[in-house]
């Protein structure tokens, strides 16, 4: 049997000490000095956590008081009736306010905007300037640093002619042109083998949008006269947007989905 | 990379130093611009390096990765180049009538869409109606289905199989005898890989880079032999894949070989090139002026571009840095009578528009026996080890008379017999009064590609006999044409005409005066002007037209 057990069943049996209420009555008068005394006392986190303590038990003190207290200013009893308030028997009914309504077409047309006119990847993962770029030393002893080879697949188009060689920075190597493009039509679900007419964006920079370099997800310009498209009014349609979906320096053909 | 701009520390305009980027652009001041002194500065950019030499920072070269975000848009899914029918039909005719000659150029190939001008013949049609309609299988006329074989018996099975055997060995007349010599057990001897000379991987690894680099091909022929020096796989190369690269003939050596041959070769290959006869002599040139000419007029036809590129590509020993160095008139490539001596590519500077490079020459691989490749001039003499083979093809191709007077020899039976009087006349002789035949025949190879025994190929006898000069596709009477690309082909057909008519010299005392006009007379017997033209050939200098610059 657990210890307080013993003394409640001892005070059951025999009774109380004769003194015992009037000891316990001073007890509790003087616990008020005794608990002021070590708040001042206590310094610290302690003095911390029985600041608080006493704010709260002081606080929740004088919320008692004032519910009990009556109020000065009159109220009605009856509340208003709420707008849209039904009675009782149509309460099982579903309800859908015009608001929600709304609120969902609006979401939905935000969302259907941003969506369509996403490109394939939206974003792909960067290529930094030291994995695109590789030093090429020149001059008898190897000391110039200034020019740059491509290391990467690149489109320099019919009309390319090399500059010559103390103003050519940026070496496209012949082994990494490309004309061609496995363009997929994303619609009719077929590949065709189509010509580059230029490289648009390429989302590392514009830097190397202007150097023709391809990597993944860039934007080519593609010519599609072997689809056969025409406009609506009667035209030839031979030029639109593919994204490169493949990594072409290391497969060594350019895969691209046309953008319709 | 955007250009960084230095900070403005000097703001009164004047640079402080020759390398102070800061300075203004004026045209008027002979200074140096802005962007030549970003370019100076950047010929010495290096990696910045530590205290303890790890590289810091290396412009181009650093590792921060960028955004790589593209933004939605409408117009990725557009039409980018859309063009009407009425101009469909304009290009079409407008191409097929302009792009027949090698005298037109298409400027600006990227605006026109070609794959649309142009029908291709890939998909070809299958007739499979032709054969069997549709009442032969279906409807009330059906008839019975035969299978269609190649021959209904024996006898007409075995009669096709021995006419496509026939056929096919008509088309195939050289592996028969490839066959037969397999039969009789001998193979094709192992040569050298010195008669392989320009066909390396690191030949074509240069001429490759150097019509990259070039916006005008020049061909450099050997005049005495232009069809044997000829690339014609570079030429289809140029054709096919470079379309906006112009290839220019130069007959080179044009002293060597008479004036009337010069011509007709002239006329010939100008069919098909721009060409032009050309002598490399630095001090006593012919054609310089001409070949400046045209380049300038095809930096004129690019004036888009800064500057343009002459590649001058061709066979060893034909010439082409003698060539570069009588364009600028000083040594400025290192020549030698011997093949191979230009091993990589030189970049020469012409003039500020104009720049040369230089390309060793190239052989494409043919079937050229060793005697044709020595005589080439492809391989070096020096290095023979049998140069006495060749030596009875060389008095085969040269007349009798030009031998006897080099070489004071006046009778021989076959060629062994000449190089042994060869021998003991110039006293090549061994241990023992033994004749030397290796040195004899080396002299004479030697002599054969310096030109000193006069050798060369005539031109093909043209059907029609007329003077007028032969340059194609482009009209001369056409005087009020305003485009300047047009312009600017004919001022080229001009110079190119021009040339035709002046007269050629050729070296003293290597043709005599019968063979220069009677082979004219052989060539054009109805007229006398030629004569007359001739007979002032010799010794006289080319009178340009065009002042040097």
């Amino acid at each position: 049997m657990p210890q307080g057990d013993y003394i409640e069943r001892h005070r059951r049996d025999y009774g109380y000490r004769l003194d015992h209420f009037e000891r316990k009555r001073k007890k509790e008068a003087r616990q008020v000095h005794k608990r002021s005394s070590i708040a001042q006392k206590a310094l610290g986190i302690k003095g911390k956590m029985i600041a608080k303590k006493n704010y709260a038990e002081k606080a929740q003190m004088k919320k008692t008081l004032a519910m009990h207290e009556e109020s000065t200013s009159r109220r009605k009893t009856d509340d208003n009736v709420q707008d849209g308030a039904v009675p009782a028997y149509l309460l099982d009914r579903d309800n859908t306010t015009r608001a929600k309504v709304l609120s969902n077409t609006i979401k939905q047309k935000r969302k259907e905007k941003a969506g369509k006119w996403d490109v394939p990847l939206p974003k792909v993962r960067p290529v930094a300037e030291d994995e695109m770029f590789k030093v090429v030393r020149t001059g008898k002893r190897k000391t110039k640093q200034w020019k740059r080879m491509v290391t990467k697949a690149t489109f320099v188009g019919p009309g390319f002619t090399r500059k010559p060689p103390k103003y050519e920075r940026f070496i496209r190597p012949t082994g990494l042109r490309f004309t061609k493009a496995h363009v997929t039509h994303p619609e009719l679900k077929c590949t065709f083998n189509l010509e580059l007419i230029g490289v648009k964006k390429n989302p590392n920079g514009p830097m190397y949008t202007s150097l023709g370099v391809i990597t993944r997800g860039t934007i080519i310009e593609v010519n599609v006269s072997e689809l056969g498209l025409v406009t609506p009014a009667g035209k030839v349609v031979w030029g639109k947007y593919a994204q490169v979906t493949n990594n072409p320096e290391n497969d060594g053909c350019i895969n691209a989905v046309l953008l319709v | 990379m955007a250009k960084k701009k230095e900070k403005k520390v000097n703001v009164s305009g004047k640079p402080k130093h020759s390398l102070d980027v800061n300075r203004s652009n004026d045209a008027k001041k002979e200074s140096r611009s802005a962007a030549t002194v970003r370019r100076l500065k950047m010929y010495n950019t290096r990696p910045v390096r530590d205290r303890k030499g790890k590289v810091v920072s290396h412009e181009l070269q650093s590792k921060e990765l960028p955004s790589t975000r593209i933004q939605p848009d409408r117009r990725w899914f557009g039409n980018t180049r859309v063009v009407n029918q009425k101009e469909l039909e304009f290009f079409r005719e407008e191409l097929q009538s302009r792009m027949s000659s090698n005298y037109n150029v298409i400027l600006k190939e990227k605006k026109l869409p070609l794959s649309l001008l142009n029908d291709h013949q890939k998909q070809a049609r299958v007739h499979l109606l032709d054969r069997e309609p549709f009442q032969d299988a279906f409807g009330p006329k059906t008839k019975r289905k035969r299978p269609i074989l190649l021959a209904a018996d024996y006898e007409s099975l075995l009669k096709k199989a021995d006419g496509s055997q026939d056929a096919f060995e008509e088309k195939y007349g050289s592996s028969v005898s490839a066959e037969a010599n397999d039969e009789d057990g001998f193979r094709d001897l192992v040569r050298h890989t010195m008669f392989e000379k320009g066909q390396s991987k690191r030949i074509w690894g240069e001429l490759y880079k150097v019509i990259d680099s070039s916006d005008v091909v020049v061909q450099v022929l050997d005049a005495r032999d232009p069809q044997g020096t000829r690339c014609y796989h570079l030429e289809k190369h140029l054709k096919e894949n470079c379309k906006h690269k112009h290839m220019v003939l130069l007959l080179n050596k044009c002293d060597l070989v008479p004036a009337w041959a010069t011509k007709g070769w002239l006329r010939v290959l100008s069919k098909e090139f721009p060409t032009l006869a050309f002598h490399a002599n630095i001090n006593k040139s012919f054609g310089k002026g001409s070949l400046l000419s045209v380049l300038r007029q095809f930096a004129r036809l690019k004036r888009d571009k800064q500057a343009i590129s002459v590649g001058f590509v061709g066979y060893p020993n034909v010439g082409k840095s003698s060539v570069i160095n009588t364009l600028r008139t000083k040594n400025v490539c290192k020549v030698a009578p011997i093949p191979g001596e230009t091993k990589v590519w030189q970049y020469i500077t012409l003039t500020k528009r104009i720049f040369l490079i230089d390309c060793p020459g190239v052989v494409y691989h043919n079937n050229d026996s060793e005697t044709d490749v020595v005589l080439k001039g492809v391989v070096r003499v020096t290095n023979l080890k049998d140069a006495a083979d060749h030596i009875g093809e060389v008095l085969k191709r040269v007349k009798k008379e030009h031998l006897e007077r080099a070489y004071k020899i006046k009778e021989w039976d076959d060629e062994n017999d000449f190089l042994l009087q060869l021998c003991k006349s110039t006293g090549k002789l061994l241990k023992g009064g033994e004749p030397d035949l290796m040195t004899a025949a080396k002299m004479i190879l030697h002599d054969w590609q310096r030109g000193r025994i006069p050798f060369f190929v005539p031109p093909p006898r043209q059907e029609d006999l007329s003077e007028e000069p032969n340059v194609n596709g482009v009209d001369l009477d056409d005087s009020v044409d305003g485009n300047e690309a047009s312009a600017a082909m004919k001022a080229i057909a001009d110079v190119l005409s021009s040339q035709q008519q002046i007269n050629v010299p050729v070296q003293n005392d290597l043709y005599s005066e019968k063979e220069l006009k009677g082979e004219a007379t052989d060539q054009h017997p109805n007229t006398n002007a030629n004569e007359e033209i001739l007979a002032l050939d010799s010794n006289t200098s080319e009178e340009d037209p065009i002042s040097e610059p």
